[in-house]
């Protein structure tokens, strides 16, 4: 058994009466990619949300790395080495690419008062964010602001900024989403080579992706976590085909 | 009927929809099967006019109606059956059906009565606010808000999207019944629903139709099931 | 047992006013999601119209009317005419608003006049009802009775009729309702008049207790913005029940506490922000967007050629580089100090207000258009540290430049510091009204406060700087070089500070304060700082404006004073500190020259400017100067040594974005 990167004890969140999620007992072990899927309406970019602390939990205690960081606000998790990416595009339009990467690089610190150093001045920080912008193939862009990027290259940042603090833990949520399907392999490949040494938890609609990044796959189910498996257990287990094929389906789900 | 041609629509600067092109005949009911986030929501919000698409037509009986505001493509005739049913919580359920009436001109099609006779259940909930009601009741009463438009398409976003298995069998026989009098194109991630419902199939994935065919003919189709509605 | 019953009745009275006064912004509040600064300018010409057309007709009632209609017009224009224009860009709608102010008051004072007017009690109604030891007026009553009978009509049109239902629908889900082929546009339009039009209605029967003056087009918004948001937006019910609780409030706080009771009100509304921000009834007011919509809005935004840097991808920068870079700042410090000693005395005054108010304006930007946080009470800081000045200069005696300026300036900082902190409690367009409310708070103290403040009359007799150099007075021309040395190391250290990460991280929180927290920033403490540094700041041109006049007086806390500013911001160029300062210069020339030819129209001209900075031009000067400059960029050195320092090639301008 690995040791647990990231770890929920019966987590549970509710929206006035309503449970989005309740009792989650989940674990990513140590350089782990770990799929989340399942149906609309699942929970789990409300799981995102709370694991990332955007959300309070309603009930039950997160842990990184064995500390419990259940009340801590996101900047504070990001400290401590949990960082996020979002479904949609979330980045600062308006600021040059390398502005982007930089202020994502200075996020790790924990003062950011330095009001009369230039965003420029670090050395560390500017020679990681080339080397970055270089593994992304975006270097040529820096100085673009990021509205002006394609919308391939914005996904690409977005889930750079959330690699560049070298978290412990990231989560992505939707990775390639709005990506035609050409470019999400490609896709795939990088985000692979961005997080060879860093524990992942992503989720996705996208079944090619899930089967491509997975180690293992846990299905989330109207809020609670209906089973979890490498991805050749889940693709044969019946109680998943019947979940997203209908109930009873004749076909797919008893034939598989 | 309603026809798309090659849509092509976009959030911001992702693109969502790659051409897609279908077609709602006079009186059919027409499914759109996909996993989520696959484009369907997109397809229904395109055609409202919510969401416009950047290339790409779509026709209401031959009239262009890309491009125009929400509400005047509601009142062309396509009613709206959004995803979450989107009741008006501070509305009473009778509020939430007369606020969308809109009456033919020569004086037929559904009233309020005729709403009541329908589904007799909202008659009894039609002082109650709309949050009050189940999640049964409340796709009714989406359902039946968008009747009281008297539209002669109606878009519904996953009816059977978080309700019991015995209440989406209601569901289907209300959209059954529908079909007398109106087109329908319904979303789905509800397979077997969508197949007892449906005249026409198509699937829907990564913004694009990767397979339309009869239903009997789909259910026959084990592969393709399994490729873009299952898991693996 | 009388006396409360008498005070209780007038609180209720006055609370029927105010009802009638707020109900229509609770309205466009709850179903635009925009709040209307105009509001309280459009009550203003209800109650001058209303007093016009009474006193034509002989009749009150039709007077009532025609101020009604004649508000409800104004409120038609407003939102068909501009407000419309802007569809879904709250903030610019909510400034737009602010340009409607300035005109609607200064055309109302072209025919008017400036002298307050008195309101009428039509003779039927001038009555007093006794019984026993008890008298009232019957006018009180009729207040009460009409405000109570149009809340009873207003709660039955938005809860009983079918128009009133489709408002609560756009209320509830505005997407679903265009869906159903509601025609938004014209329901908003026509709920813009309608609360218009009820403004007007309590115009001129508030007037006995309102007043009818210029002044009252500020004090009606300030009063119907507290009612609402203790209240809350939305609903009839909340409406009346925030009026009656400021009524009764303003009432016993007026009979028992006679010296604070100015503040009784405003506490409430702070009390109300900070534990309950949505009001006692109603919905939430928020015009928080949809991760969805802030990304379509954001690329919307950045499609506007305005703000994208020069990107030459070339080396750092070279000696020319630099020069260039430098050459407009340089440039205007040398012609202004030349224009110092060449200048005619007149001119020169009013080239030292320009700089003092460049000061004012580069520091409200930092807040503004760096870190997103619109103010409405930023002369709060100015003026705290002016009367600081006036109080240790006319009170004290203590004369030397070098006690009297850090004394303003630390003062400030603190003021910054306490209001920073509350108004961070809440965001957005709420965090406006927080900032309008102190600054109202403070410009409220500065009037009462006689023994320290001087009270209306101000402190008079503030003489030049004294620096103490024995021997040596300071002339007009000093103070000018005095002021310019201030301004020049007040831009170099915000300048410094822009381009700093720090400032990058606080134009961050503005762009996206969410994704800034999950990346590890503290983003309260970023905008706290920014708050208190803008104040520090403001706090110097507060100083040399009190040397400046000679004299503090309570109007330079006032909301007039922050809408100024705003406008050298909007105006400029937000976001880029040199649009500021082109801003003051353009506000303050415009203001002069306005009074030599067009004495009294100057509000009526800052007011179009105003709107058409916010409808026409949307990034202010800046960009287009700016672009214009980099037309004259120089061929860059070429570098090739970097000698282990990181190639980012050339850093680029940060000023604009």
């Amino acid at each position: 058994m690995q040791t647990a990167v990231l770890r929920t004890e019966n987590l549970s969140k509710s929206f006035g009466g309503l449970d989005v999620l309740s009792g989650i007992t989940f674990s990513a072990g140590e350089n782990e990619n770990v799929a989340i899927i399942g149906p609309n309406g699942a929970g789990k970019t409300t799981f995102f949300n709370v694991l990332g602390g955007q959300l309070p939990a309603t009930s039950g205690r997160i842990f990184l790395v064995g500390q419990e960081v259940t009340k801590l606000p996101p900047d504070r998790r990001l400290h401590l080495g949990l960082a996020r990416s979002y479904q949609i595009n979330n980045l600062f339009f308006t600021l040059s690419l390398l502005d982007n990467m930089l202020l994502a690089l200075y996020g790790a610190e924990h003062s950011h008062l330095h009001l009369l150093r230039s965003l420029y001045g670090r050395r560390d920080y500017a020679e990681e964010a080339r080397r970055m912008l270089e593994l992304m193939e975006l270097w040529d862009k820096r100085f673009e602001i990021v509205a002006a990027l394609s919308y391939g290259d914005q996904r690409l940042v977005e889930i750079a900024l959330s690699l560049a603090t070298k978290p412990k833990v990231v989560l992505l949520d939707e990775p390639t989403a709005g990506l035609p399907t050409s470019e999400a392999l490609g896709f795939a490949a990088k985000i692979r080579r961005l997080t060879t040494d860093i524990t992942l938890v992503f989720c996705a609609h996208d079944m090619d992706l899930v089967f491509n990044l997975a180690d293992r796959i846990a299905v989330l189910y109207f809020g609670e976590i209906l089973c979890e498996g490498t991805p050749g257990e889940i693709s044969c287990n019946a109680k998943v085909q019947e979940i997203y094929l209908g109930q009873g389906s004749k076909g797919a789900a008893g034939n598989a | 009927m309603l026809e798309l041609q090659n849509v092509e629509t976009f959030y911001g600067e992702r693109q969502a929809l790659f051409g897609v092109s279908l077609a709602v005949p006079k009186g059919a009911v027409v499914g759109m099967l996909g996993r989520n986030g696959m484009g369907k929501t997109t397809i229904i919000r395109t055609i409202m006019g919510i969401n416009p698409p950047r290339r790409g037509s779509v026709r209401l009986n031959g009239r262009e109606i890309a491009g125009l505001e929400p509400d005047r493509i509601a009142r062309l005739g396509i009613g709206f059956v959004p995803q979450g049913r989107g009741i008006f919580p501070s509305l009473s359920v009778k509020e939430n059906l007369t606020i969308a009436e809109r009456r033919n001109e020569d004086g037929t099609g559904w009233t309020l009565e005729k709403v009541y006779d329908a589904f007799p259940i909202l008659k009894k909930r039609q002082r109650q606010y709309g949050n009050l009601l189940s999640g049964g009741e409340q796709q009714m009463l989406s359902i039946a808000r968008a009747l009281m438009t008297n539209p002669d398409t109606l878009l519904m976003d996953e009816p059977s999207e978080g309700l019991a298995p015995m209440v989406v069998n209601d569901i289907s026989v209300i959209i059954r019944e529908l079909k007398a009098s109106h087109s329908v194109l319904l979303a789905e991630q509800h397979m077997n629903m969508a197949l007892a419902v449906a005249d026409y199939i198509y699937i829907i994935n990564k913004g694009t139709v990767v397979h339309e065919s009869s239903p009997e003919e789909l259910s026959n189709n084990v592969d393709i099931c399994r490729r873009f509605l299952g898991v693996c | 047992m009388e006396r409360i019953l008498t005070i209780f009745l007038i609180g209720i009275s006055f609370g029927s006013i105010l009802f009638l006064l707020s109900a229509g912004l609770s309205l466009t509040m709850g179903l635009m999601r925009i709040v209307n600064l105009a509001h309280g300018a459009i009550f203003m010409v209800g109650a001058y119209v209303g007093l016009a057309v009474t006193n034509i007709t002989g009749h009150f009632t039709i007077g009532l009317l025609g101020g009604a209609v004649a508000a409800g017009l104004v409120g038609l224009i407003m939102e068909a005419g501009f407000l419309r224009r802007l569809y879904k860009q709250e903030s610019g709608q909510v400034l737009l608003t602010i340009g409607f102010i300035y005109i609607i008051m200064n055309v109302v004072q072209w025919i008017w006049g400036a002298k307050p007017l008195s309101g009428i009690v039509p003779g039927s109604l001038s009555a007093v009802i006794g019984i026993g030891d008890f008298y009232f007026p019957v006018f009180r009553f009729f207040m009460i009775g009409f405000g109570l009978l149009m809340a009873v009509l207003l709660w039955l049109f938005q809860d009983k009729t079918k128009v009133g239902a489709t408002i609560r629908a756009g209320m509830d889900n505005r997407q679903v309702a265009t869906a159903l082929g509601i025609n938004l546009k014209r329901l908003f339009t026509a709920v813009f008049a309608l609360g218009s039009f009820v403004a007007g209605l309590c115009g001129l029967l508030g007037a006995p207790l309102m007043g009818i003056n210029l002044q009252v087009g500020w004090d009606a918004l300030l009063l119907a913005m507290i009612v609402v948001i203790v209240g809350g937006t939305g609903s009839v019910q909340g409406t009346l029940l925030g009026a009656m609780i400021i009524g009764l409030v303003d009432a016993f706080g007026k009979a028992y506490f006679p010296d604070i009771a100015y503040f009784a009100i405003y506490v409430a509304l702070i009390l109300i922000l900070l534990f309950r921000p949505s009001g006692l009834l109603g919905r939430p007011f928020s015009i928080q967007k949809t991760a969805e919509e802030m990304t379509q809005s954001v690329t919307l935004s950045a499609k506007m050629p305005l703000s994208i840097p020069a990107a030459t991808g070339l080396r750092k920068p070279g000696a020319r580089q630099r020069l260039y870079r430098l050459a407009p700042f340089i440039g205007a410090a040398c012609v202004l100090i030349m224009l110092g000693p060449l200048l005619p005395s007149f001119y020169l005054g009013m080239l030292t207000k320009v700089l003092i108010y460049a000061i004012f304006a580069i520091s409200l930007d930092l807040m503004m258009g760096y870190g997103g946080l619109t103010s409405m009470g930023h002369a709060a800081f100015l003026g705290v540290a002016g009367y600081t000045v006036g109080i240790l200069a006319v009170k004290e005696g203590i004369g030397l430049f070098w006690v009297l300026l850090p004394a303003g300036i630390v003062v400030a900082a603190l003021i910054s510091a306490i209001i920073g902190y509350i108004c961070l409690r809440v965001s957005g367009t709420y965090f406006l009204l927080v900032t309008i409310a102190f600054g109202q708070l403070l410009a409220i103290v500065a009037t009462k406060w006689y023994k320290v403040t001087g009270g209306t009359d101000g402190l008079v007799g503030i003489k030049r700087p004294d620096l103490g150099i024995p021997g040596f007075n300071l002339g007009p021309i000093g103070f000018y070089f005095l002021v310019f040395i201030a301004l020049v190391v007040c831009f170099a250290v915000l300048y410094r500070i822009v381009t700093s990460a720090y400032g990058r991280a606080l134009v961050g929180v503005r762009e996206n304060e969410p994704r800034m927290r999950s990346l590890g920033y503290n983003t309260w403490r970023l905008k706290y700082v920014a708050i208190i540094i803008s104040g520090t700041v403001a706090g110097v041109a507060g100083v040399f404006l009190a040397y400046y006049y000679g004299a503090m007086v309570p109007s330079t806390l006032a909301i007039e004073m922050s809408t100024a500013g705003m406008l050298m911001v909007i105006l400029g160029g937000p976001g880029t500190l040199f649009g500021p300062f082109i801003g003051a210069i353009v506000v303050v020339l415009g203001e002069n020259i306005s009074l030599t030819y067009v004495p009294d129209r100057w509000p009526l001209i800052l007011g179009g400017i105003f709107i058409l900075c916010v409808m026409l031009l949307r990034g202010g000067f800046a960009p287009y100067l700016s672009r214009l400059y980099q037309r004259f960029r120089p061929e860059p050195a070429r570098i090739t040594d970097l000698g282990g320092v990181p190639d980012l090639g050339e850093v680029p301008d940060l000023r604009e974005s």
